[in-house]
């Protein structure tokens, strides 16, 4: 395991927090209160869509019904990802804090925190500090004597899937399904968990909720570009000196992401993990912001010696792997494209097959029917398009191993 | 099975199910207790999940085919070697032939004698740490081949 824990600094999520003060601070003020602030700072989802929070507890506030659920979708499972197992180990204050705030805005008597089936390892020490709130009146009945306000927290644990880390196939994965996507419309907030009103949030949307409501949205919109407010957490790892969590605001340049990492002979960076797309060194200048680069968290840096062609042939190996081989496109889209990197590396091809194979590739992300689908053929297209003179004049040399 | 056994299964699940509750949502935590006691979930296992869930075989099916549970038994130890890309960045083709080598097993095989079952595994969520491998439960990180040898030792 990791040898002690590092002191980590940072201008929100990683900023002073007394365990609680969320609560405290949300009970005393009104729903609407709430809402509103959350709707003043502009967050955004942090699992990497990008879909207004605010709007998202607007919608399942407004929805009538008996039981409402919250969950907070901690099935991290992009590859190079790692910032929410930091938030849960370091920092579950501000991830349950945000819960239970959430559980009072929204109406909901019951949180489930949807681990993923890999993440194991942390769920013993989870549970103790569940229990620790529960001693507090932090959860259970009557929450800090606010009457009638009941809100309790409970840890499932997945198994290892990929595709259940999007929000409809985590429904139904909790229900005892196989995890595969529904098609929306209807959307949880209307019809989700047991058929209920369910909001699904990300562990680090949750995380910077807990900062918002305490310390106000006017705080948290000076940080952070014109249209992304805020700060972000990234998850950098590769060929770098120093790899890690970092706090960063949005609207960071990929340079000075490489330079605060310690990469020096970068040649690619890949952003937002298997799903996201890869950069050349000509695009380092580009901004990590939801105008620009818009991404879940995940950095992959990958230097000189490393052979672009072995990348993306990992990367497609993953998605053929992880598709749940619900809807065709994504099912057969990603073996075929995966044979057309087979062929590359054989030298065994016209570029007219690898023009038919960028077509597929935009018609996946069309006629996929969840985020999966719609984003696995990131990787190859960005990959063929920006290391051309490399994957089609290759010589085999290069190491990934 | 024997009787004695397929009693003692019976109560470990009757157990399971009071602890989370009698619905369909409690299949995946239930079938994941039983494997992670036994190794596995055997056909009877299941049929007494079916029963005292009172969900059909299908429902039971779904989740054990979707989430890869096993339902065969299984070897002793399971070595899982992170396939994401950080970790490949790190020299991880070398510690995969370290340990083929050493117990004369492929990767996505079980050794002959039962003991070892290698496999890979999505990301572990330590990639500033890779390689990670894992050895049952536990978590190991920057590992090298020296260090995997070693590791390797001390399973029996």
């Amino acid at each position: 395991m990791e040898s002690g824990k590092t002191k980590r600094s940072g201008t929100v999520i990683f900023s002073a927090y007394e365990r609680g003060a969320a609560i405290k601070k949300a009970l005393s003020l009104s729903r609407n209160d709430i809402l509103f602030e959350l709707k003043n700072s502009g967050l955004k989802g942090r699992g990497g869509a990008g879909f207004p929070t605010a709007t998202k507890w607007m919608l399942t506030a407004a929805a009538v019904s008996d039981k409402k659920y919250l969950i907070c979708n901690a099935d991290e499972g992009e590859p190079g990802t790692f910032k929410d197992r930091v938030l849960l180990i370091e920092y579950p204050e501000l991830v349950f804090d945000a819960m239970v705030v959430g559980g009072y805005t929204i109406g909901a008597d019951e949180g489930i925190v949807y681990l993923r089936g890999e993440y194991e390892y942390l769920i013993d020490s989870l549970n103790d500090y569940l229990e620790e709130m529960r001693k507090d009146n932090l959860l259970g009945e009557n929450i800090l004597g606010k009457n009638g306000f009941n809100f309790d927290i409970k840890i499932f644990l997945g198994e290892g899937a990929y595709v259940c880390g999007e929000e409809t196939a985590l429904i139904e994965s909790l229900e005892g399904q196989r995890g595969e996507a529904r098609n929306r419309p209807p959307y949880p907030v209307n019809t989700g968990y047991l058929g209920k009103p369910t909001c699904v949030n990300n562990v680090e949307t949750l995380a910077t909720i807990s900062h918002i409501i305490v310390k106000g949205s006017e705080w948290y919109k000076q940080f952070g570009s014109d249209k992304s407010k805020g700060t972000k957490l990234f998850s950098i790892s590769g060929d770098c000196e120093r790899p890690g969590v970092y706090e960063l605001e949005w609207g960071t340049k990929i340079s000075e992401v490489l330079e605060l990492v310690g990469a020096k002979d970068a040649k690619a960076v890949q952003v937002g993990g298997a799903s996201g797309i890869c950069l050349n060194s000509s695009q380092f200048d580009r901004t990590l912001a939801y105008e620009d680069i818009p991404t879940g968290g995940s950095i992959i840096i990958f230097n000189k010696s490393r052979n672009m062609l072995k990348v993306l042939k990992n990367f497609m190996e993953f998605f053929v792997e992880e598709s749940c081989g619900q809807c065709t496109p994504c099912r057969i889209g990603n073996v075929k494209l995966l044979e057309g990197i087979k062929m590359i590396e054989e030298n065994k091809f016209t570029f007219k097959q690898i023009n038919k194979l960028k077509e597929l590739a935009e018609t996946m992300k069309i006629a996929s029917k969840c985020g999966l689908g719609q984003s696995s053929p990131n990787p190859f297209l960005s990959i063929l398009e920006n290391f051309k003179d490399e994957i089609f004049n290759h010589s085999g040399g290069g190491s990934y191993a | 099975m024997l009787l004695e056994e397929k009693i003692r299964t019976s109560e470990e699940v009757k157990k399971l199910v009071k602890k989370y509750g009698a619905s369909q949502s409690s299949i995946l935590p239930i079938l994941k207790a039983i494997q992670k006691k036994y190794g596995y979930v055997s056909q009877f296992a299941q049929n007494e999940v079916m029963r005292l869930l009172n969900v059909s075989y299908i429902d039971v099916n779904n989740v054990i085919s979707f989430h890869k549970i096993l339902d065969k038994p299984q070897a002793k130890y399971t070595i899982r070697i992170c396939q994401s890309s950080s970790c490949r960045t790190k020299s991880k083709d070398q510690i995969i032939k370290t340990i083929e080598r050493k117990f004369n097993v492929k990767i996505g095989e079980v050794s002959k004698d039962n003991k070892i079952f290698l496999k890979s595994t999505g990301c572990l969520g330590l990639c500033h740490l890779s390689p990670v491998i894992s050895i049952n439960e536990r978590v190991y990180t920057q590992v090298t081949p020296k260090k995997v040898e070693k590791l390797l030792g001390i399973l029996k």
